[in-house]
């Protein structure tokens, strides 16, 4: 949204309680009404009538995102500063949707019966297109989850990406997931001393996947590594519901964030 | 200490324990078993048993463990193991005395009440036992330490735990809990408060207090089913959730007098400081105020294997019957009542 659109929004708001957005898809124009709220009231298509904007120049595609097995959410990442945005899974199109994160807060929209998910933390943004139904309690845990956010840069961060798909595919069975994600998503760029022997003599049941996911970074690595390390959807969830568990425990020690981020070669 | 006078009490406490046990807890000869089989287990995974066949002084027992740092607790740990009978000691030194440890291994197959402690034994056996070692080097460890906490969060759901936390809120009683503020001191991993909260059908206000902010978040993010929907314990309206001082230099964050309750489940045997800690309760509770409290309580005030054991673990010792009515009369308790030998009910005296 330009500046003087949000003005208008604005006013509009306090004029009428609600304001129009119009979404071009070339053609046909959509318009979703929203409230002070950022609840849309009404969303109907409409005939192109406003001179169209050329978005795709403003935005510039970054790396394609790191692919996650049979994760297949469809999640815009962007970064509102650098004006840079990567797709997963999304399609075409995926420039009509950037203005949605213009207003700098986290919002749901409802357009054409679909409904997307607008995540904002800092500079950074996501817009999550909802295939299953409204849920309050997974919209806030996922606001949260985005709001702890360090100094990252989301279209081109793999490991986050990689987290954050994994708990969107997953989020329908355990909406607490993505609290969970958080406590991880926090220490990314810093390394962990993991106490390999005592986690694996530990009676608790971690499960043999998840020793098999420490064992295979050593002793000390990057919480990257260990991202990168869980090769599928199920994994990632046990990592991700026993990362708080093995901090909190002392079984994984975090130290500093020390030189640049690892990646997977 | 008085016992519980309310007979019709005394028999629903009775009946619960046998029903939950098959006889009835309390008895200090399974307690002699359990604690004696763990001291067997960690002198065993040291080497110390095969080490003694032969009759060993003081002093090479000192030397084959390595730079024991705290000699008190080793001397106490020979003491408690010849009392027991678990070693003999002769002019010539100490010497394992095999007859009896299996006789204790054998009398703790026979008791199916420690299959539910079973938890401490494989502890015991794969890491625990460093443990130790390294405490009698003189290293530092509490509750808070990776093996301990490790330890205990494996017990969460504990029968004979959770039993023993259902009997204390039966000795408080359901009526006069429900609708009152609760501290639940020590409250662990989540499983007790979640406990306490269904024992009163969710009708109080509790407050989740332990001494390490690491447990409390694993307690706030505990996942609990409600009427068949999971949530985590957070998200429950009436529970909110407080970290305190492990050396309880600084008071508890709560108001001179703000609770009705304070529940205390197997949490002061673990502290040196378990004196300040029962001060602080009797200064956030109300007047007429009630204190449950489950500790293991010893009849004479002598070491036990008990306290050996806690103090190998990182823990601290249990009181006798009379120094912890003492206490308890001390800080402002009255009309204090126990049933068996670990659970106990007093109420702050009214100033009026």
């Amino acid at each position: 949204m330009d500046d003087y659109e949000y003005e208008r929004f604005q006013g509009d708001i306090s004029e009428n309680g609600f304001s129009t957005f119009s979404f071009d898809h070339g053609d046909h124009v959509l318009e979703v009404s929203i409230n002070a709220d950022e609840q849309v009231v009404a969303a109907k298509a409409s005939p192109w009538r406003f001179k169209r904007r050329d978005v795709s120049s403003a935005w510039k595609r970054v790396q394609p995102f790191f692919p996650v097995p049979n994760v297949s959410a469809k999640v815009l990442f962007l970064n509102r500063r650098k004006r840079t945005y990567c797709d997963a899974n999304w399609g075409d199109e995926s420039q009509s949707f950037f203005p949605l994160v213009e207003s700098g807060r986290s919002a749901r929209y409802v357009v054409d019966g679909v409904e997307y998910w607008v995540f904002v933390s800092g500079e950074n943004a996501m817009i999550v297109k909802r295939s299953g139904g409204w849920s309050e309690d997974l919209f806030n845990h996922l606001a949260s989850m985005f709001s702890s956010l360090g100094l990252v840069d989301v279209p081109s961060d793999f490991a986050l990406q990689k987290v954050i798909l994994s708990v969107l595919e997953a989020s329908a069975d355990d909406p607490y997931l993505a609290l969970d994600a958080a406590r991880i998503i926090e220490d990314l760029g810093k390394r962990v001393e993991i106490d390999l022997d005592l986690i694996t003599l530990s009676p608790v049941p971690f499960g043999g996947d998840l020793i098999d996911i420490l064992a295979s970074v050593g002793r000390e690595a990057p919480v990257d590594a260990l991202i990168f390390s869980a090769s599928g959807i199920r994994d990632m969830v046990k990592l991700l519901k026993s990362y708080r568990l093995l901090k909190n425990l002392n079984l994984i020690r975090v130290m500093e964030r020390t030189g640049s981020r690892w990646h997977p070669s | 200490m008085a016992p519980l006078l309310n007979p019709f009490l005394r028999a629903t406490l009775y009946f619960k324990t046998i029903q939950g046990l098959g006889k009835v807890w309390g008895s200090r000869k399974i307690a002699h078993v359990m604690y004696t089989n763990y001291v067997i287990t960690i002198l065993e995974k040291l080497g110390v048993v095969s080490f003694l066949e032969e009759p060993r002084s003081y002093d090479e027992i000192k030397t084959f463990l390595g730079p024991v740092e705290r000699e008190n607790l080793l001397k106490n740990l020979l003491d408690v193991a010849v009392r027991s009978g678990i070693m003999a000691q002769h002019d010539n030194g100490f010497k394992v005395n095999y007859g009896e440890i299996e006789k204790l291994k054998d009398l703790k197959k026979r008791f199916t009440q420690l299959k539910d402690v079973d938890a401490v034994y494989r502890a015991a056996e794969r890491y625990l036992s460093k443990t130790a070692l390294e405490i009698l080097r003189g290293k530092s460890k509490d509750r808070g330490s990776p093996e301990v906490a490790l330890t205990y969060y494996w017990q969460e759901n504990n029968r004979i735990f959770n039993l023993g936390r259902e009997i204390l809120l039966l000795l408080g009683g359901k009526r006069r809990l429900k609708g009152k503020t609760i501290l639940d001191l020590g409250c662990r991993f989540g499983t007790e408060p979640f406990l306490i909260l269904k024992f009163l059908d969710f009708d109080c206000s509790l407050i989740a207090a332990d001494f390490y902010s690491t447990i409390i978040d694993e307690c706030r993010n505990a996942e609990v089913n409600v009427d068949g929907t999971v949530k985590r314990l957070f998200d429950l309206g009436n529970i909110s959730f407080l970290t305190l001082d492990p050396k309880v230099e600084e008071p508890f964050p709560l108001d001179d007098g703000s609770v009705d309750v304070v529940y205390a489940f197997q949490i002061l045997q673990w502290y040196p400081s378990a004196e300040k800690i029962v001060e602080e309760c009797a200064r956030v509770l109300k007047d007429g105020g009630l204190l449950l409290v489950s500790t293991p309580l010893k009849k004479k005030p002598k070491v036990t294997t008990q306290d050996v054991f806690f103090s190998l673990v990182g823990g601290h010792g249990g009181f006798t019957v009379e120094e912890f009515d003492a206490l308890l009369k001390r800080t402002g308790f009255t009309r204090v009542r126990a049933f068996s030998s670990a659970f106990i009910r007093a109420e702050k005296r009214s100033r009026t």
